[in-house]
């Protein structure tokens, strides 16, 4: 999979730029940038489908806990859990942190075309997992760290998709992922259409003090 | 051990996988398989006795993961593992011939400078492992994806124990590693470590590693080791798609290549073994006929041969430069870190790196800017001191394979050096000079040239990996000595055959019109063979004459890459200035992020003004005038940061001058910088840095994920008024109030600011901060009110 262009817009809103658009030199000096990120990063996914047990409302896929009320209403009327994890690569977190000691200014947008870039390659893993599993219905992607989900379940996501070997992808004690540009998540699999699920902000654990929300828009409005 | 296996038989047998066989046995997801050496011994030996009977050589026991970081909540001691997973193995391979290999996979932590893990926390980590795997017959070390964390490995091995080691790692169809590494840094850096035999295992499926065994198998005399995946599991069913007889197939083609290990990682069976095993023994494979491996040195993704000249950058070295001592003296790696940049974009194929003077830590000093170096470019060092143990220190924690320079024809320095390129498989220059100084006389340096390629040969180091320096004497003081140096080096060149190396430009010293004199020497020198000239690649002339060179001689086919060079104009990172630079003013450069134009303007400024006057009178207004845009919501943090990064460039200037008038650059006062322990993010850290040094405040950097203990004693040692900390993300927001908590008890007249995404003023107060700073803007102030 490779990284054709990046979503300039959701990589401004990264960049601090409220719907404004920045002048011509700042969108050639992006232009460049982004040209060095594409080229930079070796896009990784993998993901693989595990059965849902739930015992005593206690939930788990392929040994992974689930723990929390927001991934057991995410999954709700789920026989089946999709495991999934995205990088850009190592290469890429090298591109960012040697552009921002050279000038910060690249580091800066750098890293945010590479937070918009992980979302894309999610983005197209997830059509691509829908293409695989067709006649099923898929919920969103969620995420450790989503509302009551627990962080920790990183750990034993990251080991059930064997993420180190299969991508390169590792999870510190804080349970940060490094390369920092990557991605773990599950959607629920059903033989039935889901109804419609509670998203974005909701879940979000910055609800109360997001810059977006401040000013009356939200993160995933464009 | 190996060498008498591979001599008995014509190929060694590996077994195959062990993860995937217990799954297959039952073991439930989510288990740590190590522990079943010690809770289901039976399951583990049933699979290790399958191999064992199939006809494998060594069998890998069951200890991949058995290191104190994987191991750390399971309740088990990592030599408790380890000897229960070895005991399980040599008991299953009783009554069959199979040796049992200790084996070691990754850490699961990245190394520095991505992660967080030091190398020499890394190689401890190994230590134990070895150390715990005594009675192991063989080592290996296995699926790993850095170069460096391999290494730390590999060294583990070889200083505590005498066991043959087998290295293999993990390559994408690419043919790199996730990290980057290619197959010929890879081959070369482990070779030169003294690994027994290097390979491929994991991975993808056997078919897609066939181009990366040919790599490898191009760049190493070691047996070579293939012990690929049956294929990639299927995401729905699990089930791993490669056929035993495929299996054998694919392993049968590289066999033709000249790998003589072979085994099975992930997916693998008994079955896909015995049809390898098969396979392989009827195609009667004979010892593969001894290569010629080419010159090379390389970093862990960067590989530089050295089969045309090649320039090596002398910048990093503080003979004769004052700005540079002066930033060895205050510990100011950016501005070495600045050097390495420029030479690597002016085109260095390999950097020298001295950093001795007199009354610094040259050992210290000397990590600490490989490991900088290294982060900041690919270009391979060529480690540079007169202390033996500065050299081992910079090679232990070089990532590749390193020159050393240099080596001379004395013997205490024969003796002392080359024992320590052998050991890291470091290539060495060799200086023409001995304990009677340097022979005015070619036949003579030749001579000396002589003896250090034989003591070379005597400890082993292949003569490709051996630099002839025959030393560059000033023409001013004896005017026949360019033509001795150019004789000698013809000679070495073409009677030895060895690769030569010369620094080029003390050739003019005391002359006027320098880079004439040094220009023509150095054209000269090629011609007369010269590999590696040592020369200022910024210096546009001296490079401009090695390219032509290489044009002139078919060294660069096609001139591609002169044309590359020279052919169009340089792309330039921000558009063309309205107007030039002679009417342009600071002001509006550093409003448009103009760095070079920052830097031009500032350098004629300097010719009548003040230096202090420019920074008070023309650059904090410029950065105060962004600040209140900034506040305002009229221009954006990249473009705040992008006049702030040109306010840098003009402050180097002003450093530079003010170090050649021995004035010390006025600071305002010192202040502590960190993101905090357990977190990883550092540019949110990094702009901030950049804001306060540009208001002339000094700031300690101590980098990302720092312990509370860390940031304490840098503040107490330097006396900081204020602390500033950086988190990002909620999980270490506890580090963060440790760190303060530790703080006000050590140190409480100290201040401290906070600041990062998920920060509020509200948690801020919480945690006992003294100030909270939504950016890097407001941090100035706080420091501006705190120290003025």
């Amino acid at each position: 999979m490779k990284l054709n262009s990046i979503d300039r817009a959701e990589a401004l809103r990264y960049m601090g730029y409220m719907g404004i658009t920045p002048d011509s030199s700042m969108q050639s000096r992006i232009d460049l940038l982004e040209q060095e990120l594409i080229k930079t990063a070796v896009p990784r996914f993998v993901w693989c489908v595990e059965e849902i047990t739930r015992d005593d409302g206690v939930l788990s896929a392929g040994g992974v806990p689930l723990a929390g009320k927001a991934i057991a209403e995410h999954l709700d009327g789920c026989s089946h859990a999709v495991f999934m994890a995205a990088t850009l690569s190592a290469q890429t977190d090298i591109l960012i942190s040697r552009a921002g000691k050279r000038d910060i200014a690249d580091g800066l947008i750098l890293d945010a075309l590479g937070s918009a870039g992980i979302e894309q390659i999610c983005n197209r893993v997830e059509e691509l997992i829908k293409e695989e599993l067709t006649d099923k219905f898929l919920t969103w992607r969620f995420s450790p760290g989503y509302g009551d989900f627990p962080l920790d379940t990183q750990t034993s996501l990251g080991s059930r998709l064997n993420i180190s070997r299969r991508a390169g992808i590792t999870i510190t004690d804080t349970y940060l992922m490094i390369p920092s540009k990557s991605v773990t998540a599950v959607m629920g699999i059903s033989d039935k259409p889901l109804p419609k699920r509670q998203s974005g902000c909701l879940y979000c654990s910055m609800k109360d003090k997001c810059n977006f929300r401040r000013n009356g828009v939200r993160c995933t409005d464009a | 051990m190996l060498k008498k296996l591979l001599n008995e038989k014509n190929y060694i047998r590996l077994d195959g996988g062990m993860g995937t066989m217990l799954q297959k046995n039952g073991m439930p997801a989510g288990a740590v398989p190590e522990l079943y050496n010690i809770t289901e011994p039976e399951r583990i030996m049933a699979v290790h006795r399958e191999y064992a009977r199939a006809g494998a050589d060594i069998i890998y026991a069951n200890t991949f993961g058995a290191n104190r970081i994987k191991m750390k909540n399971t309740g088990y001691n990592v030599s408790e593992l380890i000897e229960a997973g070895i005991a399980n193995a040599k008991k299953a391979a009783e009554g069959t011939s199979a040796l049992v290999a200790l084996d070691i996979g990754p850490i699961g932590q990245l190394l520095e400078p991505l992660g967080t893990l030091s190398f020499e926390e890394a190689y401890d980590i190994f230590r134990e492992e070895i150390i715990a795997g005594k009675h192991a017959d063989v080592i290996v070390i296995e699926t790993m994806t850095d170069l460096y964390e391999t290494k730390a490995a590999l060294l583990a091995a070889k200083e505590n124990s005498q066991k043959p080691v087998l290295v293999t790692m993990t390559f994408e169809e690419r043919g790199r590693t996730f990290t980057g590494c290619s197959a010929s840094a890879m081959a070369m850096t482990l070779e030169g470590l003294g690994a027994d035999a290097i390979g491929i295992n994991c991975s993808l499926g056997p078919r897609e590693l066939y181009p990366v065994a040919e790599e490898i198998c191009r760049w190493t005399n070691l047996p070579v080791i293939v012990k690929p995946n049956a294929g990639l599991p299927d995401p729905v069913t699990g089930e791993f798609s490669v056929e035993p007889e495929d299996f054998a197939d694919a392993l049968a083609a590289m066999a033709e290549l000249g790998v003589r290990i072979f085994g099975g990682c992930c997916g693998t069976t008994p079955d896909h073994l015995k049809a390898a095993y098969r396979r392989l023994d009827s195609m009667n494979l004979q010892s593969v006929p001894k290569k010629n491996i080419p010159a090379a040195v390389c970093s862990a993704n960067t590989t530089v041969t050295i089969t045309e000249p090649r320039m090596i950058g002398e910048r990093i070295n503080p003979t004769g430069k004052k700005r540079f001592q002066q930033a060895l003296k205050e510990n100011d790696i950016s501005y070495i870190l600045s050097q390495a940049a420029e030479q690597t974009d002016a085109g260095a194929d390999i950097l020298d790196v001295n950093v001795g003077m007199p009354g610094i830590d040259e050992k210290e000093m000397m990590v600490r800017t490989v490991k900088a170096i290294q982060s900041v470019t690919d270009v391979p060092l060529q480690l540079d001191s007169t202390k033996p143990e500065v050299l081992e220190a910079a090679l232990r924690v070089y990532n590749g394979k390193a020159v050393v320079n240099s080596v001379n024809g004395e013997i205490a320095s024969l003796e002392t050096i080359l024992p320590l390129c052998k050991k890291y498989g470091a290539a060495v220059v060799g200086l023409t000079l001995d304990e009677n100084g340097i022979p005015q006389k070619a036949d003579d340096r030749f001579a000396i040239a002589e003896k250090i390629l034989a003591k070379a040969r005597e400890y082993g180091i292949p003569d490709r990996d051996v630099y002839i320096d025959c030393l560059t004497m000033t023409v001013s003081a004896e005017q026949t000595g360019a033509a001795e140096t150019l004789n000698a080096l013809r000679r070495v060149k073409t009677e030895l055959g060895l690769k030569t190396v010369l620094g080029v430009s003390n050739i003019s010293f005391g002359l006027p019109n320098r880079e004439a004199v040094n220009r023509t020497f150095l054209t000269m020198a090629l011609q007369n063979g010269l590999d590696l000239p040592i020369l200022n690649p910024n210096i546009t002339t001296m490079a401009e004459a090695v390219r032509a060179f290489k044009v002139l001689t078919c060294a660069d086919e096609n001139s591609v890459s002169f044309i590359k060079w020279y052919g169009s104009v340089q792309p330039v990172k921000t558009p063309a200035p309205v107007s030039s630079s002679n009417n342009m003013d600071l002001g509006y450069a550093l409003e448009h992020g103009l760095s070079e134009e920052c830097a031009k303007i500032t350098a004629s400024l300097l010719e009548n003004h003040d230096p202090m006057e420019i920074v008070n009178d023309m650059l904090i207004p410029a950065l105060d005038k962004a600040g209140v845009l900034f506040e305002q919501g009229k221009i954006f943090l990249p473009q705040l940061i992008l006049t702030a990064g040109s306010a840098q460039a003009a402050f180097a200037v002003i450093k530079d001058k003010m170090a050649q008038s021995q004035d010390a650059p006025q600071s305002k006062g010192k202040i502590v910088l960190a993101t905090v322990k357990g977190d990883v993010h550092d540019i949110g850290k990094n702009i901030v840095k950049v804001l306060l040094e540009n208001y002339g405040y000094t700031v300690i950097d101590l980098g990302k994920d720092v312990p509370p203990e860390t940031v304490v004693n840098a503040a107490i040692e330097h006396k900081v008024p204020l602390v500033g900390l950086s988190a990002l993300m909620t999980t270490t927001l506890d580090a963060m109030k440790e760190t303060i908590a530790l703080l006000n008890k050590k140190y409480p007249e100290c201040k401290t600011v906070v600041g990062g995404a998920v920060l509020t003023p509200e948690y801020a107060q919480q945690i006992n901060a003294d100030f909270y700073a939504k950016d890097a803007k407001q941090s100035v102030d706080v420091a501006k009110k705190i120290i003025g």
